[in-house]
C-alpha cells in the first residue's frame, strides 16, 4: 500500500502540480537546447518525476505505453534485415531506369519511392536508405544533389503522414487513442497522395526542370544494373513475404483483435527466425545482436521517459486544466478547435520535436472528450494533430529527425545544407502543405 | 621506433602519396605541416575510399543503417577508376589526413605499444603530447626486431 501514498505526497511538502510542471517545462527546454543527449533528458525528467513523489514506479511503468515503445522496435527490427537485402538499392536505381535517367524524372521518382518507403517505414531510416544511392546517381550524373535531398526530406515527412506506421507521432495517436491502421490510410492517404503530388509539381518548377546531364553520363546511370543490387535473393524473398504478411496484420488488426505491437514484434521474430534458420548458433547470435545495435535505442529510451514525464504531469490534472482554457479559448467550437490544432501543431512542429508535443497533446485533446461529444467527436482533432505535427517537420532543418539526418549526410559530402538555406525554400512548402489539409479538414469533417 | 619516416607534407598531393607509398610499400604515412607538427595519418585504404562514390567513402561516420550494402549494381572498369584517381589525384592530402587513428607519446609502456600495434595492424605515430610534433613511427618490424636480437 505505501506506494499508493507514496504517488500523493510529494517531497518538501510542494505540490505535486507545480513540480510535475517544473520538469515538464524543464524536459522540454533541455530537449529544444539539444546540448544533451535527448535519451538522457527524458530519463532524467522521468526519474526525477518518480523520486520527487509526483509517480511512484508502478504508476511511472503503467504510464509508458509498451504498444509504441513494441511498435517501434518490431519496425526497426524487420527493416534491419530487410536493408541487407538491397530492396532499396534495387527500388531506387529501378525507378531512377524507369525515366531514362533523367535528372528531372529521377528527381521525380526518388521523391515517389521515398513517400511510399516512408509510409511504411520511419523517415530517418527511409531517407538513410534513399539518400545514399542518390548520392551516387546525382555523381554520375553530374548533377547537384541539393535539389534532390531537400525534395527527399520533404517527400519522407508528407509520406509518413499517410500510415500509422509511418510517422512517430501517428504511431502514438494510433496507440495512445486506440485508432488503427485503416482508419490512418482512409482519413489521411487522399489528401497525402494530393500534398504530394502539389509538393513534387513545385520541386520541378523549383529545380527539376533546370536540371540537365550530358548523354555520357546517363547512359552511365543507365548502365548500373538495379538486379545486382540485390544481395541475398533468398533474404529478399523471406523479407517480401514477412513485410507483406506484416501489412496484411495491420491491415486486418481489428478484425484480428491485434495491436500493432504484437504484429510488429511478432513479424520481426518471424523474419530472423527465416533469416538464422538452419545456421550455426554463434552465426545466429550474430544476425541477432546486429539487429538489435541496429535499433534506435535513443529513441526508444526518449519514448519511455517521456510517457512517464508525461503521466505524471497528466496525474496532476495539469493538461486537463489547459485543456480547458484551449477549449474556452476556441469558443468550444469544434471547427475552430481543429484548425487550431492544425496550425499549432505545424508551427510548433517546425520549431520543437514534434514527439513530446504530439504526447502532450493527446491526453489534453482527450479530456476536451465532454465538450464535442465524447471520444467520437474528436476524430477531426486527431486527423488535424497527425497532419499538423508530420507535415509542420518540413519547416525548418530541426523540425524533423529526417531533415537533420540529411543534412548530415551532406555535410559530410561537402554540400552545404545549413538552416536558412533549408528553410528558405521548405517553410513555405510547409504552409502550403497545411494549407491544403486545412481545405482537406473543412470539406470532410466540419 | 623510426626516428625519421618519410612523411607526406600537408601541401602534397594524393598522386605525391600514392607515389610515396609504392615507393616504401608502406600501409599508411603521416601528415605534417612545416613545423613537423603532426596532422594525421594518410592511409592506403583511404585511396580506395577516393575512387569510390564518395558517399561511401563518408560512411565510416554514418550509422550502419545508412551504409549501402554492396556496390555491385555499378560496372564500373579501370578506365573509370583511373579517371577517377586524375581528379583528386590534385587534391592536397592535409585535407585527408585522418586524426582518428590511435597514435601515442614517446614515453607511453611498451604494453601500450604492443596493444596499439596489434589493433591497427599498421604503424602508428609517436606524438609529443604537448608540442604537437611528429617524433617518430613505431612499425610491426620495430617490435619484432626487439625481440629477436638477444645479444
Amino acid at each position: 500500500m505505501e506506494h499508493h501514498a507514496a504517488a500523493t505526497t510529494a517531497v518538501f511538502g510542494l505540490n505535486p502540480m507545480w513540480i510535475a510542471t517544473a520538469l515538464l517545462v524543464l524536459t522540454y527546454a533541455a530537449v529544444i537546447s539539444e546540448r544533451i543527449n535527448r535519451a538522457i533528458v527524458a530519463l532524467l525528467g522521468a526519474g526525477l518525476m518518480i523520486v520527487l513523489g509526483v509517480l511512484n514506479q508502478e504508476r511511472a511503468v503503467a504510464g509508458v505505453d509498451f504498444n509504441t515503445i513494441g511498435l517501434l522496435i518490431g519496425m526497426m527490427m524487420i527493416v534491419s534485415v530487410v536493408r541487407r537485402s538491397g530492396l532499396f538499392e534495387f527500388l531506387a536505381i529501378w525507378s531512377a531506369k524507369k525515366v531514362k535517367a533523367s535528372p528531372a524524372g529521377i528527381l521525380l521518382m526518388l521523391q515517389i519511392v521515398t513517400a511510399v518507403v516512408s509510409a511504411f517505414l520511419d523517415n530517418v531510416t527511409t531517407v538513410l536508405l534513399v539518400v545514399p544511392v542518390t548520392f551516387v546517381i546525382c555523381e554520375r550524373l553530374k548533377v547537384k544533389p541539393y535539389p534532390f535531398l531537400v525534395a527527399q526530406v520533404i517527400a519522407s515527412n508528407i509520406g509518413g503522414t499517410a500510415t500509422l506506421i509511418g510517422d512517430p507521432p501517428n504511431i502514438l495517436i494510433g496507440s495512445l487513442v486506440g485508432l488503427d491502421f485503416n482508419q490512418f490510410v482512409v482519413n489521411l492517404s487522399p489528401v497525402i497522395i494530393v500534398i504530394q503530388v502539389v509538393v513534387s509539381a513545385i520541386v520541378h518548377v523549383l529545380w527539376g526542370r533546370t536540371l540537365v546531364a550530358a548523354a555520357e553520363d546517363r547512359a552511365k546511370v543507365m548502365a548500373f544494373n538495379e538486379h545486382e543490387a540485390i544481395k541475398d535473393h533468398g533474404l529478399l524473398k523471406k523479407s517480401l513475404i514477412v513485410m507483406a504478411a506484416v501489412l496484411v496484420g495491420f491491415v486486418s488488426a481489428r478484425f484480428l483483435g491485434l495491436e500493432p505491437a504484437t504484429i510488429a514484434l511478432l513479424g520481426a521474430a518471424v523474419l530472423l527466425l527465416l533469416d538464422c534458420f538452419g545456421k550455426p548458433a554463434e552465426e545466429q547470435s550474430q544476425v541477432v545482436t546486429h539487429t538489435f545495435t541496429e535499433c534506435e535505442w535513443i529513441t526508444i529510451f526518449f519514448f519511455v521517459g517521456l510517457f512517464i514525464v508525461i503521466s505524471g504531469v497528466e496525474s496532476t490534472g495539469l493538461l486537463a486544466i489547459l485543456a480547458n482554457k484551449l477549449v474556452e479559448a476556441t469558443g468550444g467550437d469544434l471547427a475552430t478547435t481543429a484548425i487550431a490544432i492544425l496550425w499549432a501543431s505545424a508551427i510548433l512542429s517546425a520549431i520543437i520535436d514534434n514527439i513530446p508535443f504530439v504526447a502532450t497533446m493527446i491526453p489534453m485533446i482527450k479530456a476536451m472528450a465532454p465538450t464535442f461529444g465524447g471520444p467520437e467527436g474528436l476524430m477531426p482533432l486527431w486527423w488535424a494533430l497527425s497532419l499538423g505535427a508530420c507535415l509542420g517537420g518540413n519547416g525548418t532543418l530541426i523540425g524533423a529527425s529526417a531533415n537533420l539526418t540529411v543534412a548530415g549526410m551532406a555535410e559530410r559530402a561537402g554540400i552545404h545544407f545549413g538552416f536558412l538555406k533549408y528553410t528558405k525554400t521548405a517553410f513555405p512548402i510547409m504552409l502550403i502543405t497545411v494549407a491544403i489539409s486545412h481545405a482537406y479538414i473543412a470539406w470532410r469533417y466540419l | 621506433m623510426t626516428a625519421n619516416p618519410p612523411v607526406l607534407h600537408r601541401e602534397d598531393t594524393v598522386k605525391d602519396a600514392l607515389d610515396l607509398l609504392l615507393k616504401h610499400r608502406y600501409l599508411a604515412l603521416p601528415v605534417v605541416d612545416d613545423n613537423r607538427r603532426y596532422l594525421g595519418m594518410f592511409a592506403k585504404s583511404r585511396l580506395f575510399g577516393l575512387l569510390l562514390p564518395s558517399v561511401v567513402a563518408g560512411e565510416g561516420k554514418l550509422p550502419e543503417r545508412g551504409q549501402l550494402p554492396n556496390l555491385a549494381f555499378m560496372d564500373d572498369h579501370v578506365a573509370d577508376l583511373r579517371s577517377r584517381f586524375d581528379t583528386v589525384g590534385e587534391q592536397r592530402v592535409g585535407e585527408y589526413a585522418d586524426q582518428t587513428v590511435p597514435k601515442i607519446a614517446p614515453d607511453a609502456s611498451l604494453m601500450e605499444a604492443v596493444l596499439i600495434v596489434f589493433r591497427t595492424r599498421n604503424f602508428v605515430p609517436v606524438v609529443d603530447p604537448v608540442t604537437n610534433r611528429l617524433e617518430g613511427v613505431l612499425s610491426t618490424w620495430d617490435i619484432l626486431s626487439k625481440i629477436r636480437e638477444r645479444n
